[in-house]
């Protein structure tokens, strides 16, 4: 936050100097009339840039002069393109077109760039979907609304606080956060058949498709998945295979 | 084989309740105008006035007015109230944040002849806005005796006769739901295996309490260009680039009203968390006429913002069933490998129409005889244009398709076309200027159950401007009503929440001329 204020204070400082041309005289409002800029009172000095070069030809072949200087072995990948291809004639394998010599650089200088593709081997286990909703609830024909339909209740187990016109009383509104017990309700059959050993699977799907209620066991199911005398044990205390 | 169709139909339809509906859609454009203070407080109308950063936004062709330049800050700060009545009661919640108007550069050239010798001058202007705040604190509470949340769950794996697939086909809602008991089999535990109810008592009654804390908004990124001739004709196009970032969570929560402690229900709350991000592009165009002095004239056409977006999303319930389950908790990561859920898509907001017209009392260069203005907009927003359809790098599955086209017809049925107005007027006195302002934001929901929505915006301002700097203030307050549903049922009574909404925004634009 200082930073910015900082930020913001080092701006308007910068930006108060910049105002001088109006700090005296009216300042133009450029809703009603904006004026042209007040111009500077000396003679401005157009800058002559006398390096350059008239044509693209001079430039390529005056880099080339100083690349070869710099290091006579390291660029003569690059004789044939700037000796003929860089006209049209022949084709480099380097270049992707024969005008733009650019596109080699990286080889050269980018310490990251080397002729192996890397691909993103990275996945999403989850496949990504839409988060999806009933739409039918937007067709006009869908007419389940209620209004106002008040209800009463004595001594409920809950009520809102305060104010309330519907005649709660004012017990405070309470949910308890105990620390729920683990929910094995889940682990479903399709999601388990791929990678159990095939004894563990024939005993799931002799199973199926009867619903197993898992929540009375104490253990996860990642411990049972690979040993169909465990599983076995288990589907027998939860009487699975009985049902 | 029969196993590859039972895992590939598993898939298929997991669906989820953290849904991509219309209102999605309409969060992304029903939004009011934002700017300079300034333009703020004439109402936001600045289709045709001109000579303000703020034109980059809605006229563009009122940054050609400019022949200096102009460096502007403007930063804000917000409140936003909701007031909320769901079955017969009201809350209230509230939001204050910090945010930012229109700030940036505009640098006009100096008046110059064209090629047929007419005089013309151009300029130019770099800029970002808020054009829209998500930040708001949302609250409800009612006792309903008519549906419960887990009918939702209920409709969604109506047809299915698995229960295995209920238990896992659908991680963000309805899976947590019957994993935790707040939905059951008809005859609990493993009986009945291919019929469900839900275990909450609906019809003694259900206290229900809906939070939702949203925050984010979007930031636009403006690239303008302007010219005008003969001091005339004005004309100019923005290109936009707006980035979006919406966070949410919701807990909704239902309890037991009743006296009975051996129901097999006492609660159940529902987590959802949310957060969608990505940017986009749009263009805005726009011409102004000065037909006589004092007098302007515009029309401006936004075209639709297109936006590459992310949805991030993970759920989880916690339901307690008394003596018959206790409590018990899930999270939508549990089903998903551990991951949150996300997916990518295209959307498009809608196109705008403008027309506008202004009153300037002297045009002239001595500030001491400039007098004031009027001025006033008309705006088009067909809201029902909103679409979405499927990113090419991302889910392309027929299902995901379908869906987003099931979507799009939706928001068809739920939205239409609206009209919205922004006047004002500013009085000037050689260096201070008051104004006002008021703005009209039309109802851009079809009555399905009963949704209705409108924003109305009253404001006022002061304004500097001498030695080269100006400074204005604005505050911009807001009513408007809208509506909330928690959950929208297909067979069952549901009912909205419906919103009173009040804000206070105060915004201050410190400016330079360049």
């Amino acid at each position: 936050m200082k930073s910015s204020l900082l930020l913001l204070a080092l701006v308007v400082a910068a930006m108060s100097s910049c105002t001088t041309a109006y700090k005296t005289g009216q300042t133009p409002d450029d809703v009603y009339y904006s004026p042209t800029r007040p111009q500077d009172e000396y003679v401005r000095i157009e800058k002559e840039d006398d390096r350059r070069y008239r044509y693209e030809e001079d430039f390529q072949e005056d880099r080339y002069l100083r690349m070869k200087i710099r290091n006579r072995n390291q660029w003569s990948d690059l004789n044939d393109w700037y000796a003929y291809e860089r006209f049209g004639f022949g084709h480099n394998y380097y270049y992707g077109s024969y005008n733009n010599p650019y596109n080699t650089w990286n080889y050269y200088y980018n310490p990251y760039c080397s002729h192996t593709v890397f691909v993103n081997t990275s996945f999403t286990a989850n496949a990504p979907k839409p988060r999806m909703a009933n739409l039918n609830t937007y067709n006009p024909n869908n007419n389940s609304t209620v209004s106002n339909p008040k209800t009463q209740f004595s001594n409920p187990k809950y009520s809102l606080p305060g104010n309330t016109n519907n005649g709660y009383n004012s017990n405070t509104y309470t949910i308890t956060t105990t620390l729920p017990p683990t929910v094995l309700r889940d682990i479903t059959l399709h999601r388990l058949l791929p990678a159990v050993h095939p004894a563990v699977r024939d005993l799931l799907l002799a199973a199926a498709p009867r619903y197993a209620v898992f929540n009375t066991i104490t253990e996860t199911m990642t411990g049972f998945v690979n040993n169909p005398a465990k599983l076995e044990s288990l589907f027998t205390t939860c009487n699975l295979l009985n049902t | 084989m029969k196993k590859i169709i039972f895992i590939l139909t598993g898939f298929a339809c997991s669906a989820t309740l953290l849904a991509q509906d219309p209102t999605d859609a309409l969060r992304y454009s029903w939004n009011v105008s934002s700017g300079t203070a300034r333009q703020q407080a004439v109402g936001g109308a600045m289709a045709s006035l001109g000579g303000d950063l703020s034109a980059a936004y809605v006229n563009p062709a009122g940054l050609g007015f400019y022949k200096t330049g102009d460096f502007v800050l403007s930063p804000a700060f917000n409140s936003w109230n909701n007031k909320a009545t769901y079955y017969s009661r009201e809350e209230k919640d509230n939001r204050k944040y910090a945010s930012f108007g229109a700030s940036g550069l505009v640098i006009g050239s100096g008046t110059e002849k064209d090629r047929k010798g007419r005089n013309s001058n151009s300029a130019f202007a770099l800029a970002i806005n808020r054009t829209a705040n998500f930040g708001s604190n949302l609250l409800y509470r009612g006792v309903n005796n008519q549906s419960s949340y887990s009918h939702k769950f209920l409709e969604e794996i109506n047809g299915v006769r698995d229960a295995n697939a209920v238990a896992g086909n659908y991680p963000f809602g309805t899976s947590l739901a019957f994993n935790t008991y707040w939905i059951d089999t008809v005859a609990g535990g493993s009986s009945g295996n291919y019929q469900f109810q839900t275990r909450a008592p609906f019809g003694t009654g259900l206290i229900q309490e809906n939070v939702v804390e949203s925050r984010g908004g979007i930031t636009e990124l403006a690239l303008a260009f302007a010219g005008a001739t003969h001091d005339k004709w004005f004309m100019g196009f923005t290109l936009g680039v707006p980035f979006l970032r919406y966070d949410r969570t919701s807990t909704f929560t239902e309890a037991d009203a009743s006296t009975d402690n051996n129901n097999k229900f006492d609660y159940a709350v529902f987590t959802q968390n949310l957060e969608t991000k990505g940017s986009g592009v749009n263009l805005k165009m726009g011409v102004i006429y000065k037909p006589v002095e004092r007098v302007r004239l515009g029309l401006a056409f936004h075209t639709p913002s297109f936006y590459r977006l992310t949805d991030q999303y993970s759920a989880s319930i916690t339901t307690n069933t008394e003596n018959y389950q206790g409590t018990m908790s899930q999270a939508s990561s549990l089903l998903n490998n551990n991951a949150d859920g996300n997916f990518t898509y295209w959307m498009f907001t809608p196109y705008r129409l403008m027309a506008s017209a202004s009153y300037v009392l002297r045009e002239i260069e001595d500030v001491r005889k400039q007098r004031g203005f009027l001025t006033a907009d008309i705006e088009y927003v067909n809201y029902k244009a909103s679409s979405y359809s499927t990113d090419p790098e991302g889910d392309n599955s027929q299902g995901t398709k379908d869906y987003l086209k099931s979507l799009n017809k939706a928001i068809d049925n739920a939205y239409k076309g609206a009209f919205n107005f922004r006047a004002g007027g500013e009085l000037k006195f050689t260096t201070i200027m008051t104004r006002l302002g008021v703005a009209y934001y039309g109802n851009p929901y079809q009555d399905i159950a009963g949704e209705n929505g409108n924003r109305f915006q009253l404001s006022g301002g002061l304004g500097y401007r001498n030695k080269g700097i100006f400074i204005d203030l604005t505050y911009v307050h807001t009513m408007g009503k809208d509506v909330d549903f928690a959950y929208r049922l297909q067979n069952r009574p549901f009912s909205a929440a419906n919103l009173r909404q009040t804000g206070g925004n105060v915004l201050l634009t410190l400016g330079f001329k360049i």
